[in-house]
């Protein structure tokens, strides 16, 4: 027990060495991950779940645990332009006309227009995620553009059933870790999440916590797309 | 460390605590020296609120009785001769659809020692409804500004539990024992030592899984928690969710 104490706290003592949140995971878990937040001046009780997770919402008039997994972070209230469908011919998955389940969660940060900082009995933070860490750069109007990131909240298999020639089956077809991409899907859905390992459980090294490497050095070239994708 | 200076820690944290308290109240927080200690949450015989709810003078008979005396009530049915009033309603549980992992079976309505709790903590029964006392009384927690009621979002009729963690569920839940989501519950121990197993109510996680209502393994200055939070209370962050949740 002890050993194991002196191992966490070793562990979060590294953590907190790291003043820079590192956008690339490592697979090693959360702590030290770029979604522990533990060292961040603007957390004030220094704890890692509790940005994103709260197990008592203690009746906040924002009822944000309607958003699922007890979530404890202000949401965005973005309409987004959806990536266009028709652009492709194999592409007839139902998409939602807006992002939903586990995606909504992430863009409460990653869309860069609600603060990161904005969790617990917070209602307006300060601190926005800039650069990398914010997707959907384009604004096109009132409208938060995700026409130039792949499709999200999607159906998969999309277009021709699994059995065809553009997708593997997500039932047997495994990433890096194992793990099938089914098991990776939120309700049937491509999400972030499918891609990204949002708690650096199974994030490859050297990646933006991605379930597989993308090229030689830390995987297969595109091994990450020819994952799902038969190409 | 060892016991001697838990001891001396969690003693100077209770001084710490009596000193900032300008009454003898009872407080949210957790001493870990047992039900019996002042300022415990649950000993209602010295405080504030037990002076408002409990004339008896005990500290047990709020919750338990020995005898039940045959009231028609049979509060008793509740398990560990339950001697206050339950809660009658009905609760919006924890929506398992909202998580891929979670398969663990979820009971319809809170049950075990969580009903227990919630005979307090959902705020719509009396605090004082024990013992004899059936009536109404206005000594709800709701009402009692300040103290911890959990569910506090009324649906409509329902008390809403979707923003709670789940209770009444089933643990280990989903993907269980291959260390990716959930720690093993028969190694994984809280800060005192005890297994997470030994917490659970029939296989089920409950209030109690977390939180220590009798006070005796509570992290100092925590809501009765089993395991720190946060380097301020003496743990690592979130080490009470780390306990069984693997991320």
């Amino acid at each position: 027990m002890k050993k194991v104490l002196i191992g966490v706290l070793a562990a979060t003592l590294v953590a907190g060495m790291s003043v820079v949140v590192f956008a690339n995971g490592d697979g090693t878990g959360i702590l030290g991950s770029p979604h522990d937040f533990s060292s961040s001046t603007w957390n004030n009780r220094q704890e890692i779940c509790r940005v994103c997770h709260v197990p008592h919402d203690h009746g906040r008039a924002s009822q944000r645990y309607l958003n699922g997994l007890l979530w404890n972070h202000g949401v965005s209230s973005a309409s987004y332009t959806m990536y266009n469908k028709t652009w492709s011919n194999t592409l007839n998955g139902t998409q939602s006309a807006e992002p939903d389940g586990t995606s909504k969660l992430c863009l409460s940060c990653h869309d860069g227009t609600v603060g990161i900082d904005t969790f617990d009995k917070y209602a307006g933070g300060t601190v926005y995620a800039t650069g990398d860490a914010k997707i959907v750069n384009f604004m096109d109007g009132e409208n938060i553009d995700l026409r130039g990131t792949h499709p999200l909240s999607i159906a998969f298999p999309v277009g021709e059933d699994r059995y065809s020639d553009n997708f593997n089956d997500p039932a047997s077809k495994t990433w890096t870790s194992g793990d099938t991409v089914a098991s990776t899907l939120d309700n049937g859905k491509v999400q972030c999440s499918t891609c990204h390992d949002v708690h650096n459980q199974e994030s490859v090294g050297d990646t933006h916590l991605l379930r597989a490497g993308q090229t030689a050095a830390t995987g297969t070239a595109s091994g990450l797309c020819l994952t799902c994708h038969i190409k | 460390m060892n016991k001697t200076g838990k001891t001396i820690l969690l003693l100077a944290a209770g001084l710490c605590l009596a000193a900032a308290a300008p009454v003898w109240a009872e407080t949210g927080s957790g001493l870990g020296l047992g039900l019996t200690a002042i300022l415990s949450p649950h000993k209602f015989t010295t405080g504030d609120v037990g002076g408002e709810i409990n004339s008896t003078g005990e500290i047990c008979r709020v919750c338990h009785v020995p005898h039940d005396h045959a009231r028609a009530s049979r509060r008793y049915l509740n398990g560990l001769l339950w001697n206050h009033e339950v809660s009658s309603a009905t609760y919006s549980m924890y929506n398992n659809a909202w998580s891929n992992t979670l398969t663990g079976t979820q009971s319809a309505q809170p049950d075990g020692t969580a009903k227990l709790c919630l005979a307090c903590h959902d705020g719509t029964v009396a605090m004082d409804a024990f013992d004899k006392y059936a009536g109404v009384h206005e000594d709800t927690m709701r009402n009692m500004a300040g103290l911890s009621v959990v569910g506090w979002f009324q649906d409509s009729t329902n008390i809403d539990l979707r923003g709670t963690h789940p209770i009444s569920i089933a643990f280990p839940a989903g993907q269980t024992g291959d260390g990716k989501n959930f720690t093993d519950p028969a190694t994984a121990t809280w800060a005192r030592g005890d297994t997470v197993t030994s917490t659970l109510d029939n296989g089920k996680v409950q209030c109690s899984t977390c939180h220590d209502v009798h006070d005796q393994e509570s992290v100092a200055g925590t809501h009765l928690l089993r395991t720190a939070q946060t380097f301020a209370e003496g743990g690592v962050p979130s080490g009470l969710c780390r306990t069984c949740h693997v991320k």
